[in-house]
């Protein structure tokens, strides 16, 4: 998967809003699609199919301990789609400021 | 760059339609059905035909973009930069309109040099009290030659 499908994959996943809220529950720890779908307007089933979307994008993981399956986040690709476009805003910021000092001294 | 934290990163997202993400070194933001993209703007002490040509121009270039650089300010006109790391990313002046505005894909040289990576990056000038405010956008794009916009494939590089 290159660098630029997994920056997609991020952004389709957090395109959702019902996906975000299932993040931003996760970020109070780790939980099972039961336990979210009793925090949601939506059915299990739709849950798991949101935490399916999310564990493609490498946004969650699955554990599995018994009958249960409990889902975790895995922040580091939405790191990397940051630090991505962060290494072009960084060279940016640099450029812009040696043009401002350029301008200075013209 | 601070590690991303999850908490900061989704909330107050709502049901809007742009997805932002807030980093160490400011604010990620995707319009959905856009491509992620890099906006920094600044006001320059100079008139927009100043900033123009500071922006254009080798000599000036030479100054301040960093390595060797080569924006050739016409539609189709070449653009080719050589890092002071020595990567090499080239390619073509998709529209110039001085003082204005001018924009231009490219995209990096040898094996890293899959289209698909490649980026346009857009200059705006506007007048401003104090002298100019520029925007520059750097965006992820196809070669705008292959998705059919720009030259012929035959003038992309």
């Amino acid at each position: 998967v290159s660098r630029d499908d997994s920056v997609d994959a991020v952004f389709a996943a957090l395109g959702d809003p019902t996906r975000r809220e299932v993040l931003r529950l996760l970020s109070e720890g780790p939980s099972t699609a039961t336990e979210l779908s009793g925090d949601l307007p939506v059915s299990r089933q739709a849950v798991a199919k949101h935490l399916a979307a999310l564990d493609e994008a490498g946004l969650v993981s699955a554990e599995r301990t018994g009958r249960e399956v409990r889902y975790r986040l895995t922040p580091a690709p939405m790191a990397d789609a940051a630090s991505w476009l962060g290494d072009i805003g960084a060279r940016w910021d640099r450029r812009l400021e040696a043009l401002r000092r350029h301008l200075d001294r013209s | 760059m601070q590690p991303l934290g999850c908490e900061s990163g989704y909330d107050g997202l709502g049901d809007f339609a742009t997805v932002e993400l807030r980093v160490g070194w400011g604010t990620w933001r995707r319009d959905m059905g856009e491509r992620d993209r890099v906006v920094r703007e600044v006001v320059l002490p100079a008139g927009r035909n100043e900033v123009w040509d500071a922006i254009t121009q080798p000599e000036r270039l030479a100054d301040w973009f960093g390595g060797e650089v080569e924006i050739d300010p016409a539609p189709r006109g070449r653009v080719a930069h050589r890092a002071p790391d020595g990567s090499v990313r080239t390619g073509f002046v998709l529209s110039a309109d001085r003082p204005f505005r001018l924009s231009f894909w490219w995209v990096a040289d040898g094996d890293d040099g899959d289209p698909d990576d490649g980026t346009q990056v857009e200059f705006v000038l506007l007048e401003h009290a104090e002298g100019t405010a520029l925007t520059v956008t750097e965006f992820p794009a196809a070669n705008p030659a292959i998705r059919g916009t720009g030259p012929s494939p035959a003038m992309a590089l």
